[in-house]
């Protein structure tokens, strides 16, 4: 191949800087967007109270953990050479994902019944995928400028991320603390739209 | 498919890379000129011995993929950290490409490679008739410009100046016109077939 038509065609470009900080910069304007739909839907009526309650805090802060970590690995198999064993890609979000579950399920207002949060929850899904939409088409802009070593694992933690986003807020909306409620409608569909979504890591191929 | 990377061992002009390829990044063509000599040298080892072990046969394949991993360097060069080793990045590219083509070579294995088809679409004597109006009209679904720039570089046989001063666009831009113009060309050969 005849180099002269690549380097007459340089320019200078500014290094697309290690992942843990473009992870950080998202996060940041996922949760800007995500303080905003909050402020549109309305945050829940309780917030204060419920920020008292250990469980709740631990349970945003594993979303967050979710929604960082699924971003940073996202962006970690986006970048060439910064490759890592397929072990480790999903044990992370997979771990925090557990644990956001397992306290969820803890979560059973007195006097109710495990059936009584089985119905009715999808609009709590559908304010999920519009909290988390805008944070994932920037997540795979973002993704699509670099260079996807592995687009559909890429992708799915993609979603992941951004799903994550979405059940943040919700959590910050939704007032009904009831375990199967959580785990059907706010924890699950973090989990089922990371692996439908996988295909769409044909997006991110290049 | 099972690709296996053995990165080649680092010797004294292989230290420089990194620091060649930072310099590339802020624009320095001489920097940028040396690295992709190397480049091309270590790639052709690599990709020699990768399609190899495929079982590939036709020699074209090294020299396709080199030039799909030298463009991707090019175009990716801005995913490069200049902290970390150059290496690994490298042949984390070259092994993506290597996947991306096994991948299109499965999905149509007996395909005419898109290539072999143009040179005999520009050799009346040779070309097969019928596959030369196939490809004809997959090269009429191709945006003009690629067209243009595919049709003056492969079947007018001009050279990249030439081509580039009738088409009047910059060499540089009329080679990455003309090989994405191949690539697709090739993904509708291979939807054709």
């Amino acid at each position: 191949m005849n180099l002269d038509g690549l380097v007459s065609d340089l320019k200078p470009v500014r290094p697309a800087g290690p992942p843990w900080r473009l992870a950080l910069g998202w996060t940041a304007t996922a949760l800007l967007w995500v303080a905003a739909g909050v402020f549109f839907l309305g945050a829940r009526g309780d917030l204060e109270a419920a920020g008292g309650r250990t469980h709740y805090r631990l349970t945003l802060g594993a979303l967050l953990a979710v929604l960082y970590a699924g971003a940073l690995l996202a962006l970690r198999l986006s970048l060439p050479g910064r490759s890592m064993p397929r072990s480790l890609r999903l044990f992370p979000p997979l771990a925090l994902l557990s644990l956001h579950l397992v306290l969820a399920l803890y979560t059973l207002p007195a006097g109710s019944t495990p059936g009584d949060g089985v119905m009715g929850g999808h609009p709590c899904t559908l304010k999920l995928l519009a909290l988390g939409l805008v944070p994932g088409l920037l997540l795979f802009a973002v993704l699509r400028r670099l260079a996807a070593v592995s687009p559909g694992e890429a992708a799915r933690q993609a979603v992941l991320a951004a799903a994550a986003a979405g059940a943040f807020g919700l959590t910050l909306h939704c007032a009904f603390d009831h375990g199967v409620h959580l785990v059907l409608y706010h924890g699950l569909p973090l989990v089922v739209f990371s692996f439908i979504l996988r295909g769409t890591g044909r997006w991110l191929r290049w | 498919m099972d690709v296996t990377i053995s990165i080649p061992k680092r010797n004294m002009q292989q230290e420089g890379l990194e620091q060649a390829m930072a310099a590339a990044q802020r624009g320095d063509a001489a920097a940028y000129r040396a690295l992709l000599e190397t480049v091309r040298g270590l790639l052709a080892v690599y990709l020699g011995r990768v399609v190899n072990r495929m079982g590939i046969r036709e020699s074209y394949v090294v020299e396709d993929l080199t030039q799909e991993v030298l463009l991707a360097v090019h175009l990716k060069r801005h995913t490069y950290d200049p902290r970390q080793p150059f290496l690994p990045w490298l042949f984390s590219i070259a092994r993506y490409k290597v996947i991306d083509h096994g991948r299109r070579r499965r999905r149509s294995p007996t395909a005419w490679p898109a290539e072999k088809a143009l040179e005999a679409l520009a050799d009346p004597v040779l070309g097969e008739p019928g596959a030369a109006s196939d490809l004809r009209s997959l090269l009429d679904r191709l945006p003009e410009r690629s067209r243009r720039a595919l049709e003056l570089v492969k079947l007018e046989g001009l050279s990249v100046a030439e081509a580039a001063a009738r088409s009047q666009m910059s060499e540089s831009a009329l080679k990455v016109t003309a090989h994405r113009a191949l690539k697709t060309l090739r993904e509708l050969w291979r939807r054709k077939g």
